[in-house]
């Protein structure tokens, strides 16, 4: 069933070439001023999802809305409050960054003095003000992507999709244009497509991840992580621990424990658990018992990249 | 409609920005005046040669030059031009901008896709109408001031009517061909080849080419010749049968029109077709 209130929304979207399945039977559900973050490996099926849900190619089966907008219908009630940045944008050589800036803001309906003073905002805010008036054939890649950035927002869009908005950009322009989508959340849905993990969790609040054009997981950032996260511990000494492992294998909560040599010649032992809270408060009895020199005592931290590989393993 | 207005402007723009609306226009003035000047100087020989030898009979004969000997070829001229120039000129407006995504950017915003097709349509064929025009205009302007030659209008507009048919076919031949192929360089190549092709077929006698538009160009000799088909709507070509005797044979030319006119329409609507199932 269709839903008005969601931003993007799929309904078994499928999508086939010939013999060769793009994207199978995909379900997202994104929600009014959410940024999802969609993870997958080259050639998954991200930026032909993202294609789909712009209109700019029609599914083989299932539906794609844009708060309950069909993103293919010719009424384009959908175009009207989407934007688009491809993960190589192209511009009309001819203009300049803010000649096209102004053409696009005409395009969504806005009077041409409106458009301009718009373009000039999102030119300042992107970074591109000494290149106002070079032709857009002049600019760099990382410039291009910036350009593109702006001319997404210059329709005031309720769902933005950015197809890997950094590939180009240094780790200045990076964080500049991740704090724009950060920013963005306040009144827009973001769809990012990327397969750089640190910044789906430097800004996103919902993930999925997509392998071979299957929709693996679909949830919160957090619940993610609380799902699929280690539990155990991460202990540092000065001395050899050996004198405690065998005493750490023996309790019940433990489900395994190795030891290695750390860069700084501190002892490291790694402890995998089934509950937390009884192996925390037995181990540190453990430790102060054996007389050794605790450096660091840490719970194991699982991050969104270690998610992604197992699942991706998984499959 | 709005959004039509501004996919036309930027058409114009970038016609305008990229040299091609200039360079089509210098092309075709240039066209009707040195086309214009070669048949002038071609009749003065022919009108010095004639009268030396009519000096010889008594009383004398006088040459006069008729318009149809400055502008008939013209129209010729002008035919060969679009089949050469269209293809160069078109071949990359839709290919290159789908294979760029430039036409993407463009698509994902509220702009229908038949108005982004119709409205290269209107610029290309706007800038080849005006252009034809305006050669024969110059090429009229210029007969009249170097010769001293009456020119009947009526017949030079139907002329200028059928060119501009001529190359309302080609323009939508290269705009099909620039939508329905992948780059740039294969529409160009397929197009001059077509084109050049039916260029050929001129004054080719055989019922087979009947149909070809640039039989419109040969229409065109006959109105401004003066020859005048036994009915309406047809034109004529000598035919020298197997005794090389000249006889005259007439061809009903509304199958080159209305063919010209169906299937630019067709050819349009395809495009349409095709743009508005691409895969961006």
């Amino acid at each position: 069933m269709k839903n008005k209130d969601l931003a993007i929304q799929t309904i078994g979207l499928n999508k086939s070439f010939g013999t060769f399945t793009a994207l199978e039977d995909l379900n997202i559900e994104v929600e009014p001023n959410t940024v999802y973050g969609f993870l997958g490996p080259n050639g998954s099926g991200k930026t032909t999802a993202i294609r789909l849900l712009t209109g700019l190619s029609s599914p083989t089966k299932g539906i794609s809305c844009i708060f309950g907008y069909d993103s293919f219908a010719r009424d384009m009630k959908a175009r009207r409050i989407i934007g688009y940045l491809p993960d190589v944008p192209s511009f009309f050589s001819f203009m300049n960054g803010l000649q096209y800036l102004t053409y696009c803001g005409e395009l969504f309906g806005i009077n041409h003095q409106s458009a301009q003073k718009k373009a000039h905002e999102l030119i300042e805010r992107t970074g591109l003000k000494e290149a106002t008036f070079r032709k857009t054939g002049k600019y760099s890649r990382g410039m291009k992507q910036r350009l593109g950035l702006a001319a997404t927002l210059v329709g005031n869009p309720k769902v933005i999709f950015l197809d890997e908005p950094v590939s180009a950009l240094d780790p200045i322009g990076r964080a500049d244009v991740l704090d724009i989508i950060k920013d963005l959340r306040e009144h827009t849905a973001v769809f990012l497509s990327t397969h750089i993990l640190n910044d789906v969790e430097r800004v996103c609040d919902k993930v999925g991840i997509i392998d071979h054009g299957n929709l693996i997981v679909s949830q919160n950032v957090k619940d993610l992580k609380k799902e699929y996260a280690k539990k155990g511990f991460e202990i540092k000494f000065t001395e050899d621990p050996s004198v405690i492992l065998h005493i750490i294998r023996m309790q019940k909560w433990c489900e395994g424990v190795s030891c290695s040599v750390c860069e700084d010649n501190k002892y490291k032992l790694t402890v995998n658990v089934l509950d937390n809270a009884k192996a925390g408060k037995e181990l540190l009895q453990i430790i102060t018992q054996s007389d050794l020199s605790l450096v660091s005592f840490n719970t194991l931290e699982i991050s969104l990249e270690d998610v992604f590989m197992r699942l991706a393993r998984v499959r | 409609m709005k959004n039509f207005a501004l996919l036309i402007k930027k058409e114009l723009w970038e016609n305008w920005v990229n040299w091609k609306t200039i360079i089509v226009f210098v092309f075709f003035m240039a066209l009707g005046v040195i086309g214009t000047y070669s048949r002038y100087q071609n009749a003065l020989q022919m009108k010095a040669s004639f009268q030396s030898s009519s000096s010889l009979i008594t009383g004398g004969l006088e040459y006069n030059i008729a318009a149809g000997d400055l502008i008939s070829p013209l129209f010729l001229f002008v035919g060969v031009a679009v089949t050469i120039i269209a293809p160069l000129m078109l071949m990359s407006t839709v290919a290159h901008e789908v294979q760029s995504g430039q036409a993407a950017s463009i698509l994902v915003k509220p702009v229908r896709r038949t108005a982004y097709i119709l409205s290269k349509f209107i610029v290309y064929l706007s800038i080849f109408w005006l252009a034809i025009i305006s050669s024969v205009l110059i090429s009229i302007i210029y007969a009249n001031s170097v010769a001293d030659v009456t020119i009947d209008m009526g017949q030079t507009w139907r002329c200028i009517g059928l060119s501009l048919i001529f190359a309302l076919f080609c323009i939508s031949f290269m705009l099909f061909l620039s939508s329905i192929t992948r780059n740039q360089l294969i529409a160009g190549g397929i197009g001059i080849i077509l084109l050049f092709f039916m260029s050929s077929t001129l004054y080719s006698p055989e019922v087979i080419f009947t149909w070809m538009p640039s039989k419109l160009l040969e229409w065109c000799q006959n109105i401004i010749n003066n020859y005048t088909p036994p009915w309406d709507w047809a034109y004529h070509y000598p035919d020298l049968g197997m005794d090389s005797v000249e006889t005259e044979k007439y061809t009903p030319a509304w199958i080159a029109f209305g063919f010209s006119i169906i299937s630019s329409v067709i050819l349009l609507v395809i495009s349409v077709m095709f743009i508005k199932r691409k895969e961006l």
